[in-house]
């Protein structure tokens, strides 16, 4: 009885532990999403004290709103190349830094300098850098590639590559540091075994190493794809959705119509379009992550 | 001592959850604006994104009205247009506020009192010859005026930089056919000839305005209105002249990813550019000598110039450049959650007809009040005057307004021109895509 009785207590203490990061993530996260729900079946503008239920009308809207899809189709164009591009830099950052090449740990420091840049620096100094005039084209004209000056932004068929080369060129950092972590984990007895064995170095990278950096391509690909979901601020600030809706992403849609056009209620089905999305890799993260540890 | 174990086992969460509870629950707040106490007297607040000198304006209103301060809270537009819903619909929202006309106004406008009985009582039947027409009318919901104009803005001009002009040997267009011919001698010198800024749709928007207002004066607003199809002739022409502007060596290659603000303002008043399309709001930091200082901030080394303005050109030859289009560049309204509404009034007739004008009239903005004339004694160069003069003329003889009433209206036709920027051939299909958005729209 009294063994039960320090049972129960144990666990009523670590409920009781558990309620206050309880209310904040319900009470902040989870309340909120269901506002957004009951926001999005309404014609509300966002400032009138009063809306009226429309049903499921804002999201009929939304299969019919062109400049949607273009903002999907743009999101995920963006999405799957930030994320291969940038796990593909970063890895192979992290591997050189694991050899005995010069200058490797000047390396490590200069492709994580760009992380902790504000997007708005980014953006602004992309802008400068990137245009008809800006240093890229000076340097491309200076070695004979006029043919390839370009305003890079301000051209619809590469805008959005340069968006994805900027993104990637700020972020490479965060997945190298990801993986140089985990290569570091890699037991150096089965390295050793391997060479033993006769494995050259690209077998050793795909049979040995590759198969233990299972946990960070997948935390990598989840935080890298929810990351490129949530892009707004390097948009706004480089292209705005142009030219065209060419660089038009699903953020800026819902900033477009929530803030700019009054629409809170079709914002909010935007938004939750956008919640319904990387609420798919959050259960891929966790379903995966509950596959590994068995 | 198990006993007091167990006890902290308990109470420390509890305690955290209870902390965290009460502070999600409480306000913080001391009980709603405009916050005052006998020996302190009215407290006002005052919340916008665009007025020059604010603290100057504060403190002569403040001198004015001995127990009234003024708390002014600035922000950046964009933050503004955010801020501003919460705090109207809060029990801590400013008594005063900030407004733009168009989808802006048509939004915010239930949340203003209407300002008529104290117009009536303060100024008397007449007060709307205080006022420049177009100031009221854009800023007025049937008989309700919902605001009062803070200053006078116009789009319809080009400014340009006469030591460019007189370096490079040529003379300021009045066609579109003359501007290639110039924009061929200015590129050839080096410069962008005009500095434009497509990123923004509101840049693009008035540079179609000064084409299609200058081609058939009138017609768009007609459209707006909904009594004319966007894709009417008269615009398909329209759109082909402006998309004209980006293949005809006027506006610089790479235009979409540059901002108005800063990157062509900048390069303009840099020397860098002939031309920028803008309106009577660029007076100020052009041909003043504490504005351009201020403009010069944003650029390396000394500013370039002088500057002047001059009619957008025509887009055809034997027409005659638009005539000015704007009305308030923005106006002041009372909240209706005001709890001082008569101070507040105060305030607003200050910022709008009384001393503020006087403020904004010495920095060379244009004042909404018809019997204040705007300050020319800081130019430049002197015969900029003249210009500065009839720029103040044109305010009275407006073509229209600048702003869309129809936020969806606005943004269609913004992104629009964005693609027929990036694909001039698409025009039929971008102005169709116009009218449909035009037609939905419940007016």
């Amino acid at each position: 009885m009294t063994v039960r009785r320090s049972d129960r207590r144990a666990r009523l203490a670590g409920l009781l532990w558990l309620l206050p990061a309880l209310i904040l993530v319900v009470g902040i996260v989870h309340v909120g999403i269901v506002y957004n729900g009951v926001i999005s079946t309404t014609d509300w503008n966002g400032i009138a004290p009063t809306w009226r239920s429309i049903g499921l009308d804002n999201y009929t809207a939304i299969i019919e709103d062109d400049v949607f899809l273009a903002a999907m189709r743009n999101t995920a164009v963006y999405a799957v190349a930030v994320t291969v591009l940038q796990l593909g830099a970063g890895l192979g950052v992290a591997v050189l830094v694991r050899t005995q090449a010069r200058g490797r740990n000047l390396l490590r420091v200069l492709i994580f300098v760009p992380v902790v840049l504000s997007p708005a620096i980014i953006g602004t100094t992309a802008r400068y850098l990137l245009d008809q005039e800006g240093a890229l084209n000076d340097v491309l004209r200076a070695v004979g590639m006029d043919g390839l000056a370009r305003p890079w932004l301000a051209d619809s068929t590469f805008a959005l590559a340069t968006l994805v080369a900027i993104t990637v060129w700020q972020y490479t950092g965060y997945s190298f540091v990801i993986y140089d972590a985990a290569i570091s984990q890699v037991d150096p007895a089965t390295l050793e075994a391997a060479q033993i064995d006769g494995a050259s170095n690209r077998r050793t990278f795909t049979a040995v190493v590759l198969p233990n950096l299972r946990g960070a391509h997948l935390v990598l690909i989840v935080l890298t794809a929810i990351s490129s979901l949530k892009t707004f601020d390097l948009v706004v600030l480089t292209t705005a959705g142009g030219p065209g809706t060419s660089t038009e992403l699903l953020t800026l849609h819902i900033y477009e119509q929530t803030i700019l056009r009054f629409h809170a209620g079709y914002g909010a089905a935007l938004s939750l379009v956008l919640v319904a999305i990387a609420l798919v890799f959050a259960v891929l993260q966790v379903r995966l992550s509950r596959l590994r540890e068995v | 001592m198990r006993t007091r174990r167990v006890q902290r086992r308990f109470v420390v969460p509890v305690a955290a959850t209870i902390v965290l509870s009460l502070a999600a629950c409480g306000s913080g707040s001391d009980g709603g604006s405009g916050g005052d106490d006998a020996s302190q007297g009215v407290r006002l607040t005052m919340v916008g994104w665009n007025i020059a000198a604010a603290e100057e304006t504060v403190a002569a209103f403040e001198e004015e009205h001995p127990g009234v301060t003024v708390e002014f809270r600035p922000y950046a537009y964009n933050d503004y247009l955010q801020a501003l819903r919460p705090a109207l619909t809060g029990s801590d929202g400013p008594d005063v506020f900030q407004v733009q006309p168009g989808g802006m106004l048509a939004n915010y406008e239930p949340l203003a009192v209407d300002l008529v009985p104290h117009l009536e009582e303060s100024l008397g039947a007449q007060w709307r010859d205080s006022f420049y027409a177009a100031g009221l009318e854009q800023l007025a919901f049937d008989d309700k005026q919902a605001a009062l104009p803070g200053i006078m803005s116009a789009a319809g001009l080009v400014y340009y930089n006469q030591s460019v002009l007189d370096e490079v040997g040529v003379e300021v267009p009045t066609t579109f056919e003359a501007w290639e011919t110039t924009c061929a001698a200015v590129v050839a010198s080096g410069r962008q000839c005009l500095a434009h800024g497509a990123k923004d749709a509101w840049a693009n928007i008035d540079l179609f305005l000064s084409v299609i207002n200058s081609d058939e004066p009138g017609l768009v607003y007609d459209a707006i209105a909904g009594d004319t199809a966007w894709d009417a002739p008269e615009f398909v022409t329209a759109a082909t002249e402006f998309a004209s502007l980006f293949q005809n060596g006027i506006v610089a290659d790479g235009a979409a990813s540059r901002a108005e603000y800063p990157d062509a303002f900048n390069e303009f008043v840099g020397g860098g550019a002939a031309f920028i399309a803008l309106g009577t709001w660029n007076t100020a930091g052009t041909m003043t000598t504490e504005g351009l200082a201020l403009s010069a901030e944003g650029i390396s080394g000394e500013p370039s110039g002088p500057f002047y303005s001059a009619p957008f050109p025509a887009p055809q030859s034997g027409k005659e450049p638009t005539a000015l289009f704007g009305g308030p560049d923005n106006g002041w309204a009372i909240s209706a959650q005001s709890a001082h509404p008569d101070e507040a009034y105060d305030l607003v007739e200050f910022l709008t007809h009384g001393g503020g004008q006087d403020v904004q009239a010495a920095l060379a903005n244009f004042p909404a009040n018809t019997d204040v004339a705007i300050s020319t004694g800081d130019v430049v160069v002197s015969d900029q005057v003249e210009n500065i003069e009839a720029q103040q003329a044109g305010l009275a003889e407006l073509v229209g307004p600048r702003q869309i009433s129809y936020p969806d209206l606005e943004a269609a036709l913004g992104q629009a021109l964005s693609t027929i920027i990036a694909d001039p051939g698409s025009i039929e299909d971008a102005l169709s895509e116009v009218e449909q958005v035009s037609a939905g729209i419940d007016r």
